[in-house]
């Protein structure tokens, strides 16, 4: 990404979390396709159809820090945005909790779209 | 018109501030250009993307042009962020009850 990509307000959404489950937890429940699957149902853009949902490819890895993914809508192959989650610890034995979302101006890098279960980062 | 090119439309600064200078009512190309270094002939093709991205509509009367910001191009701009805004709360509700179910 460029410079010019970070600085984006018009088309980020952050939203940042105090979550009571320590990091190591937390990074299995962002990174395990199992897990996953069981709180990020991905939506379609226009018919919400589970069948062709959004995919994810996975752009970047730092364990129990950061996974960013790509995130291709199904229905529109010009909606690509990353989705960064970054977590640390706490003061309280418990993660912070970071999603940064940012809609992109142009196609996914072709090196990304790995299949998710590829996930070569999980720790 | 995609919502990509509602955010490529705003991407460059110099069409941002235009579309920005709309947003206070409805402006004629000189009202425009005022203060900002820039051609007749540039504002022109800003304003061409603009209107492309169904940001802009223009209204000719006679030999008078005005544009204004088309009120249905803003509110697809803000389908996006509005769409993720209302979604990742849900899904880090769902993340939260997960965290429980897994146990220590």
């Amino acid at each position: 990404m460029t410079a010019a990509d970070d600085e984006a307000p018009s088309r980020t959404v952050r939203f940042r979390y105090e979550l009571e489950a320590p990091p190591a937890k937390v990074w299995r429940a962002l990174t395990e396709p199992a897990l996953l699957a069981r709180w990020l149902t991905l939506p379609d853009r226009v018919t919400g159809d589970p069948a062709s949902p959004t995919r994810l490819s996975v752009l970047d890895c730092v364990p129990e820090r950061l996974i960013r993914y790509g995130w291709q809508e199904a229905s529109d192959a010009e909606a690509t945005s990353v989705v960064s989650f970054r977590i640390a610890p706490n003061a309280a034995g418990g993660t912070r909790f970071e999603i940064v979302h940012q809609r992109l101006l142009r196609p996914l890098p072709k090196a990304a779209n790995s299949n998710l279960r590829a996930l070569s980062c999980a720790a | 018109m995609s919502e990509t090119d509602i955010f490529k439309a705003l991407a460059d600064p110099t069409r941002r501030a235009i579309f920005e200078r709309l947003a206070d009512g409805g402006r004629n190309a000189t009202e425009l250009r005022a203060g900002i270094a820039i051609s007749q002939p540039a504002v022109s093709q800003h304003l061409g993307v603009l209107r492309s991205a169904g940001l802009v509509v223009e209204r000719r009367e006679g030999r008078f042009v005005t544009y204004s910001v088309d009120p249905a191009g803003v509110a697809r701009l803000h389908d996006w962020l509005g769409r993720y805004r209302a979604f990742w709360p849900e899904r880090v509700a769902a993340l939260k009850t997960l965290l429980e179910d897994m146990g220590p």
